[in-house]
């Protein structure tokens, strides 16, 4: 069991990290959501916490800790819904007292999703008792508040909370039709294991960004769009498209769609395109996406009725069924979590990554934008159609496709899996993760079952180099490493191209070298370390290299003696070419010296033939 | 008739077979020496030994046995004619990635103590006053199981995870008969920040060219033990762990990053009670291992939890064998022992590399070769006031340059000619060179040089391998 001393460490933690919530923050409330699943031996600290924190924290950052205790209630569920149950009359009416009118009305929209009885289970998601008090303390303070919610339905925005409410409902009507948030949290409740808890958060990651824009005013701090959102909002359509591979493994326009879904996301990762077109991007993202949620719920909505027992209609475990198919994808836990407003649009060197044309920009975006895309925006879907089972069919992608190739962007570096998610895992999760107390170096832990783990290895490292296979974190740091990575990429490329007259073994560096060499440098952001295949003794030091050039600049005075010009370097048997140097005004042989026995060599060769202990 | 198995050798060679292989099973495969495999990930996450595999690109394999394993189910194509190849659902891989997580635990925790590394590798400029004296070190994890139990492959991957979280693990391997980085009868230590090179998997990559590399080149400090088994000299070889050692130990005060990372020793599989356990004490001090990891052998591992877990410092651990470990013979051993110096010399299939032929004066070498293991005699039987110690032998003894060198692979040490017989015993290798042949009468040598140069020191250490192509 956990010690006193371990509850005592996550309570202190978990109250620091509360006070970053002072502003309605999708990833702050996912990760602390996180926090509060994984520390679930500890929940009873955290509620208290939680509880404490909305009691004492100033009033404009009550609303964003109803919504963490919301979204814990919601996706984590038991024990967490009967321990802020204790309180909740007080924590709630508390809070009410303290805030203006605005928040109020939000804090009554809150209120009004923990009423809505799951479908599952018949149970609202808190007991009666609490929510009955609280309801009859809101009619006596704001009867005003209730009038509008009895007869202003169309009004109601989706509401930050309401995001799994949003999930399933995608156009601006009542909640109250069919499937409830209360039954969707519900139906997280039944399901335990990491991975669809993880898989819950990303579907709620887009319901989550899509009231981002239709706040007014937004969140403090987060603009509408940016090139970051967008990369979570495609990384979250990748994944639905991946889900509906699935279910049509044989869809050819739908494995196109994923390609031209995850080229869109190279392009975005690999270059900083002006808000404007952004926000057109964006625009038909919101498309896709609400036209893919709507093919999702008819899914969820299928599956409930075939089997009435509780069960996670979406939810794609880790560990898929039997029966052989081939995209997998889909299961990939996704990291929680992106932070838009960090985002810095890498600089890539020219060579990289070609720049792009608006043009073909706005061909990704009216491809996106085909008809079908746009009847799903158009027409507010009733919920309750029969669900139509054949997947609508994707726009042509294969002209998206095209128009990238011609692009010469299919052969960018900056392509990522199409699983991976351009979400920024902040640091820190990895280490909240990898030094939470469950893990030890003990032959208990070695052998339990931890799928959540490889997420570290793979999630919160979206970024992949393409030439290799390694993995970058989207993070401002890591984002330089990796431009510096492609460089070197684009170097040793070249060279091999170039370099002629092949290369041999080094010597080992001795002991001494050896202890002083750091080969790190590829972290130190400038890419030297991998200059290591620098001939100098492989050491690639800065040093060396400056060595190096001084070697190359190294001339002699261009021989009259026909023989000795046509006699080549002994090394690479090269010929040597005559250059006219300014500072010496005459013909010379750059990159040449005369060794002791005569002989001319190039300055490099014998460099590397002579200095290979260096 | 097309039946499925039915199609020949030479059909399956041309055909690309593509595989999809759901989350958490492996693909294994084994390719010969003449032939080749080639793959190429489709869609999904693979990962060879901990290293992924790139999306798209080929992979060309030739001489190994390997297995490809995914975490979320991959699908990819293959072709070529591998001796044998099959998808299997049993994996260890769940625990080995967990004893990654634990480890990296250790590890942050290291670096949170390490003000070095905050201020160097972290960039905090504000290093708070605990400050300048704090050190952390990673944690210094021994991989000890029988031969063949695949303590090399856990290694592997261990590393493989710690580079790609951003870590820097020193990697040293203590097993002569594999060699990484280098030849057949080394034992060498190298920091690890780069992705491995899975096509080079037997070697763990390559070291230093002159030239630009597709995978950056790994720098190992390298010394030569001559043959494949400790047990061949277990004198010689624990001076030389002990040497090692201390080369390790002053890089891992200068390096932080490194130093955080820890240690991941590959040991050699001599496990038996007599020999085996008082290597691991040597190791265990000399490197001073603070977690040990045994795979698959029960007595082994509690063995070493009473002999170690007393002490607090030291953790014990046990992990399952992977079904997938292949019981190398003796002539597959050779073969990977030939090819990987041939690989020195030339190079791998995707870089070529020149090797060099120079002629010169018998002279001008001196060759030592590892002393006989000296079956001591009983200290009643020395002079008096000489002790044990000092009646040893050295540990090297000179050779005449002679026709028994032909084709013998020498490594050329960082000493001189004029250095004691102890100096040369403990001195770390620059390169090696291959004796091609020996005139007696004009009193030559043909030497095959990795790199075109004269030869660099006089001072060669024979060992029991030799190479004839």
């Amino acid at each position: 069991m956990v010690s006193g001393t371990e509850l005592e460490a996550i309570r202190q933690d978990y109250i620091t990290s509360l006070d970053d919530l002072t502003f309605n923050s999708r990833p702050i409330i996912t990760n602390l959501t996180i926090i509060a699943q994984e520390n679930i031996q500890a929940a009873e600290v955290i509620t208290r916490a939680i509880e404490e924190h909305i009691s004492k924290c100033a009033p404009s950052s009550k609303l964003p800790a109803l919504y963490l205790l919301d979204s814990i209630c919601k996706n984590v569920g038991s024990p967490y819904t009967l321990l802020f149950g204790r309180n909740l009359y007080r924590t709630f009416t508390d809070a009410y007292t303290l805030v203006n009118d605005g928040i109020r009305r939000k804090m009554h929209e809150l209120f009004q999703t923990w009423k809505q009885p799951s479908m599952t289970t018949g149970q609202s998601l808190f007991n009666q008792e609490p929510l009955r008090r609280i309801e009859n303390y809101l009619m006596k303070a704001q009867t005003a508040l209730i009038e509008l919610q009895q007869h202003d339905h169309r009004q109601r925005r989706p509401s930050p909370v309401a995001y799994a409410q949003a999930y399933h409902q995608q156009t601006p009507t009542p909640p109250q039709q069919h499937v409830t948030p209360a039954s969707h949290a519900a139906a997280y409740t039944h399901s335990q294991t990491a991975p669809s808890y993880t898989q819950t958060t990303s579907i709620s990651e887009t319901s989550y960004r899509r009231q981002d824009s239709d706040y007014t005013p937004p969140p403090v701090g987060q603009p509408t769009v940016t090139t970051g959102s967008l990369l979570a909002e495609i990384s979250n359509l990748i994944q639905f498209t991946s889900e509906k591979l699935y279910d049509n493994p044989t869809d050819p326009d739908l494995k196109t769609q994923l390609s031209a879904l995850s080229q869109l996301h190279s392009i975005l990762l690999a270059s900083s395109l002006p808000a404007s077109q952004l926000a057109t991007i964006k625009s038909r993202l919101d498309v896709l996406s609400c036209e893919l949620h709507q093919t999702k719920k008819r899914r969820a909505e299928v599956d409930s009725l075939e089997s009435p027992a509780p069960k996670r209609a979406w939810n794609v475990p880790t560990v898929v069924n039997e029966s052989a198919i081939p995209v997998w994808i889909s299961s990939q836990p996704q990291p929680p979590a992106p932070q838009p407003q960090a985002f810095v649009p890498p600089s890539l060197s020219s060579v990289n990554v070609p720049s792009i044309q608006p043009d073909l920009l706005a061909s990704v975006v009216q491809v996106l934008a085909q008809p079908q895309f746009s009847a799903a925006l158009g027409t507010s879907i009733p919920a309750s159609i029969a669900p139509v089972n054949a997947p609508p069919t994707m726009t042509d992608p294969s002209a998206l496709f095209a128009s990238l190739k011609a692009a010469g962007l299919l052969s960018m570096d900056a392509t990522t899996t199409a699983g991976s998610n351009g979400s920024q895992k902040q640091v820190c999760d990895i280490f909240s993760k990898v030094l939470s107390p469950d893990i030890e170096l003990s032959n208990k832990f070695l052998q339990t079952s931890r799928p959540d783990l490889v997420g570290l290895l793979y999630d919160s490292l979206p970024l992949q180099c393409s030439t290799c296979g390694r993995r970058f974190a989207d993070t401002e740091r890591d984002r330089k490493i990796r431009d510096a990575h492609l460089d070197w990429h684009f170097r040793v490329n070249k060279r091999l191209r170039e370099d002629t007259r092949g290369q041999s073994r080094s010597w080992y560096l001795d002991e001494e070298s050896w202890i002083k060499f750091t080969d790190g440098d590829d972290n130190k952001e400038n890419g030297d370390r991998t200059d290591s295949s620098f001939p100098s003794g492989a050491n690639g030091s800065t040093a060396a290299k400056k060595l190096r050039e001084d070697v190359s600049h190294k001339y002699i005075p261009a021989p009259k003696d026909p023989n000795v010009i046509s006699t080549p370097c002994p090394i690479c048997k090269e010929k040597f070419k005559s250059v006219w140097n300014e500072k010496a005004e005459d013909w010379v042989w750059m990159n040449a010296v005369k060794a002791e026995n005569g002989k001319i060599y190039h300055a490099t060769c014998l460099q590397d033939a002579e200095n290979v202990t260096l | 008739m097309d039946l499925p198995g039915l199609s020949s050798a030479g059909q399956s060679s041309v055909t690309n077979n593509t595989v999809d292989l759901r989350p958490e099973t492996e693909w294994r495969f084994e390719v010969g020496l003449d032939s080749i495999v080639t793959l190429k990930v489709l869609q999904g996450n693979a990962e060879i030994f901990g290293t992924e595999l790139a999306v798209g690109p080929t992979y060309s394999f030739t001489a190994t046995k390997l297995s490809m394993f995914t975490w979320r189910g991959c699908r990819f194509e293959w072709s070529g004619d591998p001796l044998a190849e099959y998808i299997s659902e049993e994996s260890v891989m769940s625990s080995y990635a967990n004893l990654h997580f634990a480890l990296e635990k250790l590890r942050m925790q290291a670096a949170e103590k390490d003000a070095h590394y905050k201020k160097e590798v972290m960039k905090e400029v504000d290093i708070g006053q605990f400050g300048s004296a704090e050190e952390g070190d990673g944690p210094r994890v021994l991989i000890i199981g029988s031969r063949s139990s695949g303590k090399t492959t856990l290694a592997k991957i261990l590393t493989a995870y710690a580079v790609k979280m951003g870590r820097s693990p020193m990697v040293v391997s203590l097993d002569p008969k594999e060699g990484m980085l280098s030849l057949p009868g080394t034992i060498s230590a190298a920091s690890f920040s780069t992705m491995m090179d899975v096509e080079e998997e037997e070697s763990w990559g390559s070291s230093a060219t002159t030239g630009p590399m597709h995978v950056p080149p790994k720098n190992p400090t390298v010394y030569y033990f001559g043959s494949d088994s400790p047990t061949d000299n277990i004198r010689f070889y624990k001076s030389l762990v002990s040497r090692l050692s201390i080369a390790i130990s002053s890089r891992l005060e200068m390096d932080h990053r490194a130093r955080v990372s820890g240690c991941i020793i590959d040991a050699a599989g001599i496990i038996d009670q007599k020999v085996g356990y008082d290597l691991i004490d040597s190791i265990v001090s000399d490197l001073a291992v603070d977690v040990i990891v045994t795979i698959g052998n029960e007595r082994l591992y509690n063995d070493l939890l009473k002999r170690y877990q007393p002490r607090k410092q030291i953790t014990v651990v046990k992990v399952q064998r992977s079904g997938g470990v292949v019981e190398h013979d003796a002539t597959y051993l050779r073969s990977i022992q030939r090819r990987m110096i041939k690989e020195y010399f030339y190079g791998p299939p995707k870089t070529a590399l020149s090797a060099f032929t120079i002629t010169a004066d018998i002279s001008a070498f001196t060759v030592y070769k590892r002393s006989e293991q000296s079956h001591l005699v009983s200290s009643s039987a020395l002079p008096i006031g000489s002790d044990e110690t000092t009646a040893l032998l050295s540990l090297v003894t000179k050779v005449e340059v002679s026709p028994a060198l032909q084709n013998a692979i020498l490594a050329v040490l960082y000493a001189s000619a004029k250095d004691t017989e102890d100096d040369i015993a403990e001195a770390s290798v620059m390169g090696f060179v291959n004796i091609l042949d020996i005139d007696e009468t004009k009193k030559k040598v043909k030497v095959l040089m990795p790199i075109q140069a004269r030869l660099p020191s006089q001072v060669l250490l024979m060992g029991s391998y030799h190479y004839l192509e």
